[in-house]
Order: structure tokens, then C-alpha cells, then sequence
């Protein structure tokens, strides 16, 4: 889709990342730094949660920083840059999916259904149970079950989830990020919210251990 | 485990949800806000999901180290490195390709331009090889509207072989140098093969081609394409070549007034011709011959004219110009024996010891035929209704009947008047079929006062008397352009120049190279 000048125009008044990103496209090395230091630890942080594992999570930043360059001479300041940055971020943890798909190295819980399924649940459910049913979660237990619940997502859900929460993107943009329709991310966020709420509203009002769903 | 209705109600759940992301519209956004105010289920709902989302702020924070970023730098410095090898590597190989594309896209314009040029412009050769049969064989082409023509003359003809001196090798020739052009495969060699005599008459019929109608040219076409697509293909164009080579042995008159005549008549006529030639008792009269023929058959017929009684002449004059002859002969029975007489006298001793030696019954066809052959040329009726006829003999027509078939007095008169005025009575010597050494009596009581001259205007309309009009030429002399009256005999076969050699009447070629 080509992007009008107008539209460019106010891309680069309107975000100074998006100006950053021209002066990278005129190779200016500095301007590269600059991005990826601003963008680096949200990147890293929103494909740990992504894929679960850290070390995975930043060679994948690395691929999606490298990418930024070698895309910098087709780059047209057709959005936000962040927008534009996480496209190539979830078609990055698109394709590292398919791969470790392949070499059956996947540790990722991912249901293509859509459907949650106790099995992270029953897990999280299970180390918490064994403690007291009703005593108030502590941080560290909370932050285990909050990443608990959230690998319970499936992959879309989860992406729509983080992007929505931690980067603060509209449906509009999501939508753009993930190719989907504005109506369509509304929906996959509220299953993906009422997803979340069941696993973690028992512990959030009791402390305790919730039923698992049925699959 | 929340039992409320939203569970089961996805469009009231991401109604929640979108409410809580502050992405509805005003106007839902009202209503939910009514909606939660007087819906404590609702208002519950939307609590338990908010804290939920809420709980998500417990997930915690990523930062990298400074090893993540010298890292992700140093991969990004040796893509550059290696961006900068490729290119500086790719450089010869793309100015070859620009090299090489740039040739391309000469070469293509080149192509193209000429392809271009070929369509657009008129290509004199590409019509000349287009049309080339239809121009080659333009005048024989020009003489027939159909194939049924051919094919009338062919099944009429039967056996009766035509009176050329064509023979059977000559004619497969013709037939050969026909197909070879026939179809356009051979046409450009044929061309190529062409001596420089041949061009130039090729020339003469590319120019008679294009002076000719988009129609008519669109005519020959079709007529060409008839020919060789017919299943009797090889029997029409023997028939058509045969027909054009015998066409070619007679003066431009007789052309002239063969393709006057409508087709069923003039196959008639040819058949007839050759018939009598076949026959092989025909005489060969020199043009004076022919002359002296004339003069006493009008002379004749003057004197008869002069005895008739007022009803025979009446008869006389409503039987029409095709009818006098008849009505001549019939009221007056010694008009045979008087031609006869006329006519042997007329005749060189040579033509006469030839006539003596034919039986009774050929001399009787001989003279029936020679009379017929002079008075040919009384068809053209000047009754109301046919005067268009007037103005349709051509001017070649004209000219070659003033430089054959006039005296040299008549000439002389003519060329004394005024050039319309000499026209029009040139037209009117040549419409009344009659030399003008008679008395006039038969015109003049006819058309005008009994003192008018032969050559004096029939339908009194005196045009431009006095002297030449501007720009004409002084004096209007004589009209053929090709010189003085030829020796060429009037009927039958013409003389031939030299043994063998077959005559040739073709109309005057262009003298321009091709």
C-alpha cells in the first residue's frame, strides 16, 4: 500500500522516532544507536514474554534490530514508528514459532484453537495450592501466576494482550501490527481479558485455586 | 468461578473491554455508563476484569545489559560491512546489466521504430506485392464484373479453340506466371526475377491501379480471390488467359466496344468470333480495305435511301439504327447483289482471288459478316431516352476514330471549327456510324435545314463558334495522341509485324523506371 505524502509528512512531524528512522535510512549510525536504545528493553521485554525464555527473547530483538536496518531504504513513514517496529517484531516471533515448531523445540504453550486450557493453569493452580488455600498471594507468587496466565494465551492473544498493555497500542494499531481488522482485535483482546480473568480471579479475591475449565 | 451472564455473552464482554480501553464511541460509551450504574452485575463484571488487567502490572520489567546493545551493534556494523562488499562487488555486474539493458532498449526502439514505420507509412512495394495479381492482371481483370463471365465463355465456347496464336506451351507459361503470383509466397522473387521491361509495365498497371476506385480496387480483389479459390480454378484461368491474349489482338475500338456490350451479348459476340475463326474462311482486310468497304456500303445504302417511297422511309426510320439494315434488305432484295458488286470491287486483287476461290455459301457468310462488321457501329441509337450514350465515348474512342476512319477532307473541316464545336460534331460523325461524303439527305431532312453541311452540330446547338477559347490549343489538332492513323486492319485478326510475333495492343505504359 503506498503511503501518501501528506500521510508521511505528519508521521515525521508528529514522531520523533520516525525521524530518527530517516536519519537511519541516510545510514547515520548514530541515529541507529539512539533507536535501539530506546526501543531495546521494551523489545526484549515483549518477546520474553512472547517466547518465555530470555536468551531466546533477545537473539530474537537482535534479528528484529538487524532487520530494522536492512529495511532502512524501503522505509516509508507510513505510522508510528513503534508500529512500524513491532510489525517486524511479531513477524520475527511468527517465524521463530514456525521454526522451533519444526524442530519440536517448541516450550511455548501455543493452542492455534484459540481456546485457554487448564494445563498452564492446572500448574500454576497446583504450586499454589500447595501452600495455604486462602492466605494473600505475595508479589513474586502473583508475578508467577500472572506469567502463568499469560503463557496460557494462545500466541495471538498473547501478542494483542502485550501490545495492548505494555506499549500502549490502540485496536487501530494493533490491528495494523498484526494484519487484522480493529473488530477482530477487539474481540481477541476480550477473550484474551476474560481468558486472564478466570485463571486469575480466584487468586486475586481468595488466594486459592480455581476449577479448571473443561476442555 | 464467575457465573454471570457476560461469560456467556461475548458482544457484552467486549463491550467491558473496550469500554475499559477507552476505545467506544461516545455514544456507547454513555450507555455503558447508564448500564453500570443501574446493573450491579455489570458493574461487578467490569471490576473483576479490570483487576485482572491490572494484575498484568506484576509481570515483571526486562532491561539489557550494555552487552545487549554492543552486541546488537556489532551485528548491525558487519551487515553494513557486508552490504558495502556486495554492492562494491555488485557494481561491474550491474553496469553490465545496465550495459546490457541499455543495448536492449535500443535495439527494442530500434525494433520498434521500424516496425512503426512499416505499419504506419505507406509502403509502395508492400501494396505492389499485396496486390500484385489483381495489378498484374488489372486489364484483363477490368473486362469482367464475375467468374460466371469465364465460365459462359468457357461452356459456350466448348471445343472451339480461340483465335490467338497462342499455343499450348505459351499458355501453360502464362498459367505458371499466374499461379506463381496467385498466392503471396512467390510474388517477392517473381518481382526480384522482373527485367527492367517488365517493371516498367508493371509500373503502367500499379499507376492504373491506384487511379482506379478504393471500390473498384476492392473489386479486383475479391475477383482474384474468386478465381483462385473456384474448384474449377485451372479451367477459368486457362479460359481468363485465353480470353486476354485474344483481347490483346484487337484494336482499341473493338475493346472498347466489347466491354460496351452487356455481358450474355458480348460472350455471344466473342464465342461467334471465334467460331468464324475457327471456321478458317475468313478474309483478312487490310484497313483501307476496310475503308473502301464502308464508303461503298454507305454509298449504297445512300442511293437506296434516296429511292425509298415516303412510307419506306418512314419504316425505315422508326426501325432504329439496329433495324435499317434489316429494313433496308428486306424492302430492297438487290441490296446483296449491289454489295457483292461494291464489295469485290472494293477488294485488293490478292483479297479478290481469295474471295473467288470460297464456295457460293462462304462468300454469302463472308459478305453477310463484313456488312455486319461495318455496320456494327450503328447500335448507338440517338432516339430520346439513350442520349446519355452521347457523352459516353471515350475521347481515346474519339481520337482513334478521327485519326482511322475519317477522310482527309472531314478531318480537315473538323479541325477548321472551333475545338467544342469540332468535338460535338466529331461525336455526332461517330454516333450516326456514316461517313459524312454522303449527300446528307437522310440528316439533314432528319435534323436541320436541307443546306447543313454533314458537320454541321445536330441538335443545332452552336457552342462556341469563333476563335479558341483561353487556354485551349489553337486550332484543336489532331486528337490522337498517337500520331498518325496506323495501318491496322478493321476486322478479323490483326497484321502481324513480323511472322510469329504475337501483336500487342497494350494501353500506353508510364515511362518511368519502377
Amino acid at each position: 500500500m503506498s503511503t501518501s505524502q501528506s500521510t508521511a509528512a505528519r508521521y515525521t512531524a508528529g514522531d520523533p522516532d520516525v525521524r530518527l528512522m530517516l536519519r537511519v535510512q541516510q545510514d547515520d549510525a548514530e541515529a541507529f544507536e539512539e533507536l535501539m536504545l530506546r526501543y531495546q528493553d521494551r523489545v526484549v521485554s515483549l518477546m520474553t514474554h512472547l517466547v518465555g525464555k530470555r536468551d531466546l527473547a533477545e537473539d530474537l530483538a537482535q534479528d528484529i534490530f538487524l532487520r530494522v536496518y536492512r529495511s532502512r531504504k524501503k522505509y516509508v513513514p507510513g505510522a508510528k514508528f513503534s508500529t512500524w517496529l513491532y510489525t517486524i517484531a511479531n513477524n520475527v516471533a511468527s517465524n521463530s514459532r514456525r521454526g522451533l515448531a519444526r524442530r519440536r523445540e517448541v516450550n511455548l504453550v501455543a493452542h492455534e484453537s484459540g481456546e485457554f486450557t487448564g494445563n498452564p493453569l492446572d500448574q500454576a493452580a497446583l504450586a499454589a495450592s500447595g501452600l495455604m488455600p486462602t492466605r494473600q498471594l505475595d508479589k513474586a507468587e502473583l508475578s508467577q501466576v500472572v506469567q502463568m496466565a499469560v503463557a496460557a494465551l494462545n500466541e495471538r492473544q498473547r501478542m494483542a494482550v502485550l501490545l495492548n498493555k505494555f506499549e500502549h497500542l490502540g485496536y487501530e494499531e494493533i490491528a495494523q501490527v498484526m494484519e487484522l481488522t480493529p473488530a477482530a482485535v477487539k474481540s481477541l483482546l476480550s477473550r484474551a481479558r476474560a481468558n486472564l480473568r478466570e485463571v486469575l480471579e480466584p487468586y486475586l479475591e481468595q488466594g486459592t485455586k480455581i476449577d479448571t475449565p473443561e476442555k | 468461578m464467575n457465573n454471570s451472564p457476560t461469560n456467556h455473552d461475548p458482544q457484552r464482554l467486549e463491550q467491558i473491554v473496550a469500554f475499559l480501553d477507552g476505545e467506544l464511541s461516545s455514544v456507547d460509551e454513555a450507555l455503558m455508563r447508564r448500564q453500570l450504574a443501574e446493573d450491579a452485575d455489570l458493574r461487578h463484571e467490569l471490576q473483576s476484569m479490570d483487576r485482572a488487567w491490572s494484575a498484568l502490572d506484576a509481570l515483571p520489567g526486562v532491561t539489557v545489559d550494555d552487552k545487549f546493545s554492543q552486541t546488537t551493534m556489532e551485528l548491525v556494523v558487519d551487515a553494513a560491512q557486508n552490504e558495502l562488499v556486495a554492492k562494491t562487488m555488485a557494481i561491474p555486474v550491474r553496469r553490465r546489466k545496465q550495459w546490457f539493458a541499455k543495448l536492449l532498449l535500443t535495439a527494442a526502439a530500434a525494433a520498434l521504430g521500424w516496425l512503426v514505420v512499416q505499419l504506419v507509412e505507406e509502403n509502395p512495394n508492400r501494396m505492389l506485392l499485396s496486390d500484385l495479381p489483381e495489378i498484374e492482371y488489372i486489364d484483363i481483370y477490368s473486362q469482367f464484373q464475375d467468374v460466371s463471365f469465364l465460365r459462359d465463355l468457357q461452356n459456350q465456347l466448348g471445343d472451339t479453340p480461340w483465335a490467338t496464336d497462342l499455343s499450348v506451351t505459351d499458355l501453360e507459361d502464362r498459367v505458371h506466371e499466374f499461379n506463381e503470383i496467385a498466392t503471396p509466397s512467390g510474388r517477392q522473387e517473381w518481382l526480384a526475377g522482373l527485367e527492367d521491361e517488365g517493371r516498367v509495365a508493371l509500373r503502367g498497371k500499379y499507376n492504373r491501379f491506384l487511379a482506379v476506385s478504393q471500390k473498384e480496387q476492392s473489386r479486383l480483389r475479391d475477383l482474384h480471390e474468386t478465381v483462385i479459390n473456384a474448384p474449377d480454378r485451372d479451367q477459368l484461368v486457362e479460359t481468363m488467359l485465353d480470353y486476354q491474349s485474344w483481347l490483346n489482338t484487337l484494336p482499341a475500338s473493338q475493346q472498347f466496344e466489347l466491354r460496351e456490350l452487356p455481358a450474355d451479348k458480348r460472350v455471344r459476340e466473342i464465342v461467334n468470333f471465334q467460331r468464324r475463326e475457327a471456321a478458317g474462311d475468313w478474309i483478312e482486310l487490310s484497313a483501307e480495305e476496310v475503308r473502301q468497304l464502308r464508303r461503298a456500303l454507305f454509298e449504297t445504302r445512300q442511293r437506296l435511301i434516296a429511292q425509298m417511297t415516303p412510307q419506306q422511309r418512314e419504316r425505315f426510320e422508326n426501325a432504329g439504327m439496329g433495324g435499317r439494315w434489316i429494313a433496308l434488305t428486306r424492302q430492297f432484295p438487290e441490296l446483296r447483289d449491289q454489295w457483292r458488286t461494291v464489295a469485290i470491287k472494293s477488294l485488293s486483287e490478292e483479297k479478290r482471288a481469295q474471295f473467288a476461290a470460297l464456295d457460293e455459301v462462304q462468300q454469302e457468310r463472308q459478305l453477310a459478316r463484313w456488312m455486319r462488321d461495318i455496320a456494327m457501329r450503328e447500335p448507338r441509337e440517338r432516339i430520346p431516352g439513350t442520349r446519355q450514350r452521347f457523352n459516353e465515348v471515350s475521347q481515346v474512342e474519339l481520337e482513334r476514330f478521327f485519326a482511322e476512319e475519317l477522310d482527309a477532307t472531314t478531318r480537315e473541316q473538323l479541325l477548321a471549327q472551333p475545338r467544342d464545336r469540332m468535338e460535338q460534331q466529331l461525336r455526332s460523325l461517330y454516333l450516326r456510324g456514316e461517313q459524312p461524303w454522303g449527300d446528307g439527305t437522310l440528316d439533314r431532312d432528319r435534323f436541320g435545314p436541307a443546306n447543313l453541311s454533314p458537320l454541321e452540330p445536330l441538335d443545332h446547338i452552336r457552342r462556341g463558334s469563333g476563335p479558341p477559347r483561353e487556354g485551349e490549343r489553337e486550332g484543336f489538332g489532331p486528337p490522337g495522341r498517337r500520331g498518325p492513323p496506323e495501318d491496322r486492319p478493321g476486322f478479323g485478326r490483326p497484321l502481324r509485324t513480323r511472322e510469329g510475333e504475337r501483336p500487342r495492343d497494350l494501353p500506353p505504359r508510364p515511362e518511368e523506371g519502377f
